[in-house]
């Protein structure tokens, strides 16, 4: 009976969280006019979907799952869902801080009267939506339809204020996203089922039974690499920063989670079960993409430090971190890829904090520069000390979740006996020292250019919210069983567990 | 679980003082003492050989493990962490004392950790907590230095951590013992530990720093980071002679150095680096004495160094300089603090019948086992500076600190009666190691039984030792009274080559290469879309516009003056009209949609056709 309810909750339970946030779309719409019940119910579905997820984590790994079919458009094309170690770790993360962003939403927009509330809230679930299909995506083709539907539900998010400013960001935003899609990504999709047959992935890799020679093999994996720019691997990372013209919750789960994160999500797809480890071994192309993070990790760091705008420099942090991801996958030494997994979420739950943080800053004192945060941190100590917390995160120093996915990071690369790795990781470290750690010094050791010194924090829910994240990258410094377990899962089906 | 645990009480502690930024100002003048006496209780009730174990990242760790040499040094610290909490009785500002417990409770985390994740864990909780401390200064020079710090502390960390992940990649251990020098990562371990230590060429930021912190958190700084360094140099490293180079040099370098400024804290500063290069060199020695003869005298020198840092402290607080230009006459002002400050000098200097006489002995007789040229050469350096240091820092500092000329008498007020108990016990327990060397004997984990410390040679070679120090000092003195010898106060450090590197990097970083960067992103999100919209708009212009660049590229290499005007005048033409319409949008997105689609379609054709 367990057993058949557990493969039941595995079996609808993609489709159904998919269907649930898509059915907070009409929900919101019809409370339109009533602002109190609208974001309720948005907190109400993210509560429940991040609860499905749970359910699914929990009855996950007790049998064989089979793909489920919910469209088809051919034999070949269509849309199906399946769990794994690898989608769980992806949606877990994206839902549970999906409910700790419209927690911070609810505050942010009302305290800097945003306009269109209900078009944000709306396309917020419909976002969240598409980050579940991509996560659960049981095929290639699959995978692609969310991806690019995520792409296009967040433009609106990107151009929310209408300024030109926000349309000429919002527009490198989908001319980048989709123009890399289509040019380089959809012949690569093309090209794998030409070579591989199918689109369905395959714990060792979908291609490992190809017959096609070595250069075509490799040039599919680079045309994937280029194609898939939501990894902001440079040199096309710049629609990340052009899409910091969105409001801060947009920036906080979408450009620091869920949309980034689709994009390393999907190149590890690409990795364990398009290719499989095998096979990029065999060929040797993941030198390229070890290669590509490593020069994006320094070249963005060293970006960084020249940003005066706060979420510029949070939006190039992001980009070298995403690196860090990339670079863990791709050096195909299992704890390598176990630690740049767990960076997944490790690195969301303390990404996520900087930019509540900013938000909240702006909310609270309209400052968006970091040479304007001189003794903010004595004005809004709890803000402040979050993004402490986050910072030491971002550097990789105790008691933070990124020091444990660094620590895996830099054994992978001391097993594989990479020793540029390892120089780019104490290099990019020091850097994010250097432009992380003035910031903090700034907030509370300089004095407050206007003088003033007393408590003005953000709206509750946005420091409620940003408590929690700071709390949770805490917290998965000492318990970071659930991310390291899946994300050991996803390496060991991939045979690379020693 | 054993009582070991309990020294993380002390991070409690701090977690207790942080946020009581309303508690009534007795009770958290109570927390530094309560520490203190919680820290020695735990500590004496350890026993040899009790541990823990945990498994924590997937990773077998023993958080605590006991040993001999452990207790040794963290019978220190809780000395050290009682006499700060009664000579910080009257410290008000909260920030430091709860950084300043923390920064206590991961040196102790460090201490007792059996395996090297949790060393690393608890080592850059200390680099944080620390650097608190410093900025706890609240002086624009402390922010500064306080950053510079943090920096060098960071690299120092990730050193480390590279160091101790490729040993566990390679050889499968995290067990914390000795590491030698064969296997993978020790260079990095080694370099790690050495940043803390404040080994040359790195010693720069400890000079820099700790005279830039609030008299109380001096205190702690002088105690915590570098002996938990020399711990584990003693631990990890004991025999690797290439210590005894760098310990020597450490010892020549503070003499330099501190002869070089008239400021009495940065004075105490290079000391501290003189006198932990004692001990490295003592570690690098080796043999039966090595670790024990750093053990015991890093030992000594937390209490008489405590004793100076806190009487340093005293003066500074009450007459508001750390430059010896104020202070005439401030000893009758301030007798008390004199009094305990000469019993601090004394000890460094290692007179007979005070702790640093008895500590040096083990040195000494450690460096008198060894053989080839690194230990002679030790030998000698540490030689030239115990000559010296009654000196460069006995004299020096109690001539700067109380006595020097100045331009007028100070209102100074004696210091009060918490700071001076403060200062008391230390100077009693200079004293009473100094006189009762088997206290300290019998917690050492070598025997001392071969070292003899009040013979008449030995006494007398210390006394013969300063006597030729002071020929020598005041052989300098006379010269640079006949030559002047003007130089900068500082002396320059090793600190001016990577900050000014790091300057001009960042100036690098800011300048050209975000030009580079600018123009690069110009071009593609700016010309070329430009053009495109152009072309699109109107691709007879855009062929005209390009058609006219070229000839005039080509009249500009083989044509007459007047050809290129002509040219020139062409080509201005179609800028102009390209100008009149690229004001519109580039590049609409309604037009990006289309061939978007049509591209899509035209591939998913292809897909399903295939």
């Amino acid at each position: 009976m367990g057993l058949a309810l557990a493969s039941l909750v595995t079996d609808a339970g993609p489709a159904l969280s998919v269907g649930l946030c898509l059915l907070a779309i009409p929900l919101i719409a019809l409370l339109r006019n009533r602002p109190n019940l609208r974001e309720a119910a948005s907190l109400g579905v993210a509560t429940l979907n991040f609860l499905l997820v749970a359910a699914i984590y929990a009855a996950h790994g007790r049998g064989e799952t089979i793909p489920v079919e919910v469209f088809r458009i051919t034999d070949d094309l269509r849309v199906a869902f399946r769990v794994d170690d690898l989608g769980l770790l992806f949606a877990l993360t994206a839902s549970f801080l999906w409910i700790l962003n419209t927690l911070y939403s609810i505050g942010y927009m009302r305290a800097h009267h945003e306009h269109k509330q209900t078009r944000f809230y709306i396309c917020f679930a419909a976002s969240i939506a598409a980050a579940m299909g991509a996560a659960f995506s049981s095929n290639l083709f699959s995978l692609f339809v969310f991806y690019e539907a995520l792409t296009l539900v967040t433009y609106p998010l990107v151009i929310h204020a209408e300024t030109p400013v926000a349309k000429a960001g919002a527009r490198r935003y989908l001319v980048y996203l989709l123009g890399l899609s289509i040019a380089f990504q959809l012949p690569a999709l093309f090209m794998v089922k030409a070579y591989g047959g199918t689109f369905e992935f395959h714990a060792e890799g979908l291609l490992r039974t190809s017959t096609a020679s070595a250069g075509v093999l490799s040039l599919i994996f680079v045309l994937f690499l280029l194609g898939i720019g939501k990894a902001a691997l440079m040199p096309f990372h710049s629609w990340l920063p052009a899409a910091m013209v969105a409001p801060t919750p947009v920036s906080a789960l979408l450009h620091a989670v869920a949309v980034v994160k689709a994009g390393v999500f999907t190149v590890s797809r690409v990795v364990f079960h398009v290719f499989g480890v095998k096979l990029l071994g065999d060929l040797g192309v993941h030198e390229v993409l070890v290669f590509a993070a490593c020069f994006t990790i320094v070249t963005a760091s060293l970006i960084a430090l020249a940003q005066d705008n706060l979420k510029r420099r949070l939006a190039y942090s992001t980009i070298a971190q995403l690196s860090y991801i990339l670079l863990g996958v791709g050096l195909l030494v299992p704890d390598a890829q176990v630690g740049g997994l767990a960076h997944i979420g490790f690195h969301a739950a303390a990404k996520i904090t900087l930019f509540f943080c900013a938000g909240a800053i702006l909310v609270a004192t309209h400052k968006t520069l970091v040479s304007q945060l001189d003794g903010i941190g004595r004005r809004m100590p709890i803000t402040m000390g979050a993004f402490t917390v986050a910072t030491l995160a971002m550097i990789g120093l105790p008691p933070t979740a990124c020091l444990v996915s660094k620590w895996f990071l830099v054994e992978g690369a001391a097993e594989g006996g990479h020793g540029l790795v390892l120089a780019v990781l104490v290099v990019s470290t020091l850097l994010n020292g250097a432009y992380f750690l003035p910031i903090v010094w700034r907030a509370f050791f300089r004095p407050s250019p206007d003088g003033e010194t007393g408590w003005k924090e953000a709206p509750w829910p946005c420091v409620v919210a940003l408590s929690a994240t700071a709390l949770l990258t805490i917290g998965l410094f000492f318990f970071p069983g659930i991310v390291l377990d899946l994300a050991r899962g996803v390496v060991t089906a991939a045979g690379g567990v020693r | 679980m054993t009582p070991a645990i309990g020294l993380v009480l002390v991070l409690l502690g701090a977690a207790l003082a942080l946020p009581g930024g309303r508690a009534k100002e007795r009770l958290q003048s109570f927390s530094g003492p309560l520490a203190g006496v919680l820290a020695l209780w735990m500590v004496g009730t350890l026993d040899v050989g009790e541990t823990l174990q945990a498994r924590f990242w997937g990773l077998d760790l023993h958080p605590v493990l006991v040993t001999k040499l452990k207790l040794v040094f963290a019978w220190a610290f809780a000395i050290a962490l009682a006499l700060w909490g009664v000579y910080a009785w009257k410290l008000k500002d909260l920030t430091e004392r709860g950084f300043g417990l923390m920064y206590a409770g991961c040196a102790f985390g460090v201490l007792f950790a059996g395996d090297l994740l949790t060393l690393f864990l608890f080592w850059e909780g200390m680099a944080v907590a620390s650097t608190v401390v410093i900025l706890c200064g609240r002086t624009a020079a402390s922010a500064r230095a306080g950053f510079r710090y943090v920096m060098v502390h960071v690299l120092g960390g990730v050193l480390l951590l590279c160091g101790i992940v490729l040993r566990h990649a390679s050889i499968g251990t995290l067990a914390f013992g000795p590491v030698g020098m064969e296997a993978p990562g020790s260079w990095l371990i080694l370099a790690g530990f050495l940043v803390n230590a404040a080994a040359w060429p790195l010693a720069a930021w400890l000079p820099d720093a700790y005279p830039e912190s609030s008299p109380t958190g001096n205190v702690l700084l002088g105690t915590f980071t570098t002996k938990t360094a020399v711990y584990v140099l003693a631990v990890g490293f004991a025999g690797v002679n290439v210590l005894m180079l760098i310990g020597g040099g450490m010892a020549i370098y503070a003499v330099v150095y501190a002869l070089g400024t008239r400021n009495y804290r940065r004075v105490l500063a290079y000391s501290l680096v003189g006198q932990v290069g004692y001990m490295v060199c003592s570690i690098g020695a080796g043999g039966a004495y090595g670790a024990s003869g750093a053990a015991a005298h890093a030992f000594m020198h937390v209490l008489y160094k405590s004793l100076l840092f806190m009487a340093a402290g005293a003066v500074f607080l009450q007459t508001g300089s750390a430059v010896g230009r104020k202070a005439r006459g401030l000893w009758r002002k301030m007798p008390w603090t004199f009094g305990f400050a000469v019993v601090g000098a004394a000890s460094i200097s290692a007179l007979p019948l005070t702790n640093a006489f008895v500590s040096k002995s083990v040195i000494f007789a450690a460096l008198a086992e060894t053989h080839g040229s690194w230990g002679h050469f030790a030998e000698t350096a540490l030689l030239i500076a115990s000559a010296l240091a009654p000196l460069y820092v006995g004299l020096r500092f109690l001539w700067l600190a109380f006595t020097a000329p100045g331009e007028a008498d100070v209102e100074a007020e004696p210091a009060p009666l918490s700071m001076r108990l403060g200062m008391g016990g230390a100077a009693f327990l200079c004293l009473l190691f100094g006189v009762w060397p088997s206290l300290l004997f019998d917690l050492l984990p070598a025997s001392m039984s071969g070292v003899h410390v009040f013979t008449w040679a030995h006494v007398g070679e210390q006394l013969l030792l300063v006597a030729i120090g002071t020929a020598a000092f005041l052989g300098i003195r006379a010269l640079r009274r006949k030559v002047p010898f003007p130089h900068p106060d500082p002396l320059p450090d090793t600190d001016v080559v990577y900050l000014g590197a790091t300057r001009g990097f960042v100036r690098f970083v800011e300048g050209p290469l975000m030009t580079l960067f600018g123009s690069i992103s110009a071009f593609f999100h700016e010309t070329i879309p430009a053009h495109l919209g152009y072309f699109a708009r109107n691709p007879a212009g855009w062929m005209r516009l390009a058609f006219e660049r070229v000839r005039l590229a080509g009249a500009g290499l083989f044509g007459s003056a007047q050809s290129i005007d002509a040219a020139q005048v062409r080509f201005l033409r179609q800028v102009a009209l390209y100008r009149e319409t690229a004001g519109a949008a580039p590049w609409p997105i309604g037009r990006t949609v289309f061939f978007g689609a049509l591209l899509l379609t035209v591939w998913v054709l292809m897909l399903v056709l295939s």
